[in-house]
């Protein structure tokens, strides 16, 4: 089979290189940690997006333009990550259940990350209990 | 190393490594001269974007960091979150935020072969932010600051361009635009 090379119509040079070594992939639901900021980043659906802090730790994703039909929350980012796993003591490798972490981190900061505060991110951790995200440490290694 | 003008993108490659570099305001971390600085992003960190699907990030690159950098109008440093990178606990100190209110905002839905990303009009009281780690290391003496992130987050309503509480979030305002 040969490959079709489909011209990036406006695009300029740098992108089309760019795209040319790392090949767009088709987008799918990922809990993953940016080693750079020393967070773990869930996200649920490729779109623009608005951060709200809810703590120092615990940001919340929003979607910018929701269908009507769709929930707004599309993610977390939990930052402080390697202070966060060393009083969790945890490792920083393999693999680990998104929602477990979430369910300890949120134990351990009880006191800011209350049921209330919770209670409008319900839909969205229901989703990550559904799909059984898993966040992948050697993917931040790779990074 | 050869220019993109349109796109304000410079492309330049370093023992390899190949980095997208953009022009920006510019301020020493501990609040120096002020002049036209140099940002930039490995092609291996923005390439992860592509290769996460994550493609409206990416849009957002090209049609507001890139040439929208240079028209912030604060910035801030200092995270005032817990972080640790390279064996620095501290690391969240170090880091500068720059902050606007882009005219629009992208997505890149559909097929990223023949389609364009596709503009939106932002939220009023939404600014953008990126977010910058000054650059410690002698092997790319041209560049400042690597760029490390980039989204919307709430306006103030007190101080145009800057993040809903601003003061709480960062430890000071480092620069603002005349």
């Amino acid at each position: 089979m040969s490959a079709t090379v489909v011209p990036m119509n406006g695009q300029p040079s740098w992108m089309v290189d760019l795209l040319a070594a790392f090949p767009p992939s088709p987008f799918k639901q990922r809990a993953y940690y940016d080693k750079h900021l020393d967070c773990i980043r869930v996200v649920i659906r490729e779109c623009s997006f608005c951060e709200h802090r809810l703590t120092a730790i615990m940001t919340v994703l929003e979607d910018n333009y929701p269908e009507p039909d769709q929930q707004p929350f599309v993610g977390f980012v939990i930052k402080g990550v390697e202070h966060l796993f060393e009083s969790l003591k945890l490792p920083l490798e393999g693999v680990l259940p998104f929602i477990e972490l979430f369910d300890r981190m949120a134990e351990l900061h009880g006191e800011e990350l209350t049921a209330t505060v919770l209670e409008p991110y319900q839909g969205l951790l229901n989703i990550l209990k559904e799909i059984e995200l898993k966040v992948d440490f050697a993917e931040a290694i790779a990074a | 190393m050869r220019d993109d003008e349109e796109e304000s993108v410079t492309v330049c490659t370093v023992n390899g490594i190949t980095l997208y570099c953009i022009r920006a305001p510019w301020v020493s971390p501990s609040g120096g001269l002020q002049r036209i600085g140099t940002l930039a992003i490995t092609q291996t960190q923005l390439g992860r974007y592509a290769s996460m699907g994550l493609m409206s990030g990416l849009a957002q690159f090209q049609r507001i960091v890139a040439p929208g950098t240079i028209l912030a109008r604060h910035i801030f440093r200092g995270l005032k979150r817990p972080m640790s990178v390279g064996g620095n606990m501290r690391a969240d100190q170090d880091k500068l935020v720059y902050s606007w209110k882009p005219r629009f905002d992208y997505e890149w839905p559909g097929d990223r072969f023949r389609d364009p990303p596709v503009g939106r009009e932002p939220h009023p009281r939404r600014v953008f932010v990126v977010v910058v780690t000054p650059n410690s290391s002698g092997d790319f003496p041209m560049v400042d600051g690597w760029i490390e992130r980039w989204n919307w987050v709430l306006g103030s309503d007190d101080l145009g361009g800057a993040p809903i509480n601003y003061s709480e979030r960062y430890e000071e305002q480092l620069w603002r635009a005349k």
